[in-house]
């Protein structure tokens, strides 16, 4: 079964590029571009009428919230608590990250350190990491 | 405000780097389909000059996190020996490319200090750059020792070059000013963008220690020196 990954981004040029590689790397991609739209998918998450996602790629900076109060509203939920997020950002700064840290983010990430497919490759490898722990 | 303004901006400037730097490599990886061996060889090109374009942001991101006094060091205990000797072989092709010598001597046992090694490294390495980039006869040495004043130990790295040197007055501004680089260099190079002794002195005086250019003057070399206390 390939593996979901949620990706809650705005930016269409990065969604593309996003989308395309991780489905290309076999994995199964839906995309949320707006911060309600998140909130809404945790809500039905957390009522039993969605399915979690293996992992939720978020960034920070999106029309209408920023990211990490999703990652809040996540982590606070006993239902959504154990999804795992990467922060996948250009926002660099050193006490988002503490924060991302401390609401127990997997990772942190600069989108301009990585290409298409080291994200993937990346993501991959997590998985396989996670796989073999468990 | 200032912070505000200087965090937007990174976000703003490299949301459409990602985008280039994303399409280009996908291209190049063949992610859209074959690519001719001419247009891959211009993509290349093109791809080099991103990057160059994200460096550049992130050293303006750096600098702005420096003066705003968000640059957070993560201390953790570095073999300060090994983290030159990587420099040094980092550095060594471009040296010989310039049929310049380049020595490192270092003493047979160092204490382990206290560092943020990728700031320090970061640091080092574009001082002992600096001095390949402005030497085009001769060479460059770097030393390092243990210097015991009274009250704790002072490690001390000097890296010596045989290049353009400086004259009185660009040593006092030298790592004051951001895009300060001597006369000379601004003359005769491109390449240097004066960045770099800025951020460099930044992160050595976050580490409390110090960091100062003595040269002859015009043509006779310069010496840099580190001074990073121990404890």
């Amino acid at each position: 079964m390939p593996k979901k990954i949620l990706l809650i981004e705005d930016e269409l040029q990065l969604i593309d590029i996003y989308e395309t590689i991780l489905k290309k790397t076999g994995f199964k991609v839906e995309t949320l571009r707006y911060g309600f739209e998140a909130q809404q998918r945790l809500k039905e998450i957390i009522e039993g009428k969605r399915e979690k996602p293996d992992l939720i790629l978020l960034d920070l900076i999106l029309p209408d919230m920023n990211g990490i109060e999703i990652l809040k509203e996540a982590k606070n939920n006993e239902a959504t608590k154990e999804i795992p997020f990467f922060i996948l950002t250009n926002y660099s700064d050193s006490d988002l990250e503490e924060i991302s840290k401390q609401l127990k983010a997997e990772k942190y990430i600069i989108k301009t350190e990585f290409t298409p497919s080291q994200l993937a490759k990346l993501i991959d490898q997590w998985f396989r990491a996670k796989n073999t722990k468990s | 405000m200032k912070s505000q303004f200087i965090m937007a901006t990174q976000h703003h400037l490299r949301t459409p780097l990602t985008a280039m730097k994303g399409y280009v490599s996908m291209i190049l990886e063949g992610d859209f389909g074959e690519v001719s061996p001419k247009t891959k060889e211009k993509l290349k090109g093109f791809q080099s000059s991103i990057e160059r374009l994200i460096n550049l942001v992130n050293e303006f991101l750096d600098i702005s996190q420096i003066q705003l006094g968000k640059g957070i060091l993560n201390l953790k205990k570095t073999k300060i020996g090994d983290l030159i000797s990587e420099i040094v072989e980092e550095l060594k092709p471009e040296a010989q490319r310039k049929n310049l010598y380049f020595r490192f001597e270092k003493p047979s046992s160092l204490p382990e200090i206290k560092a943020d090694k990728e700031k320090l490294r970061e640091a080092i390495f574009d001082i002992v750059d600096n001095a390949i980039r402005y030497t085009q006869r001769g060479g460059v040495e770097v030393k390092l020792n243990i210097n015991p004043p009274a009250g704790g130990q002072r490690l001390n790295i000097i890296v010596k070059d045989t290049g353009i040197g400086l004259e009185k007055e660009e040593k006092k501004r030298l790592f004051g000013e951001i895009f300060a680089r001597g006369k000379k260099a601004k003359e005769v190079y491109t390449l240097g963008r004066g960045i770099g002794l800025f951020i460099a002195r930044n992160i050595i005086e976050a580490h409390r220690g110090k960091v100062w250019a003595e040269s002859g003057g015009r043509n006779r070399g310069s010496t840099f020196f580190i001074e990073i206390p121990t404890g």
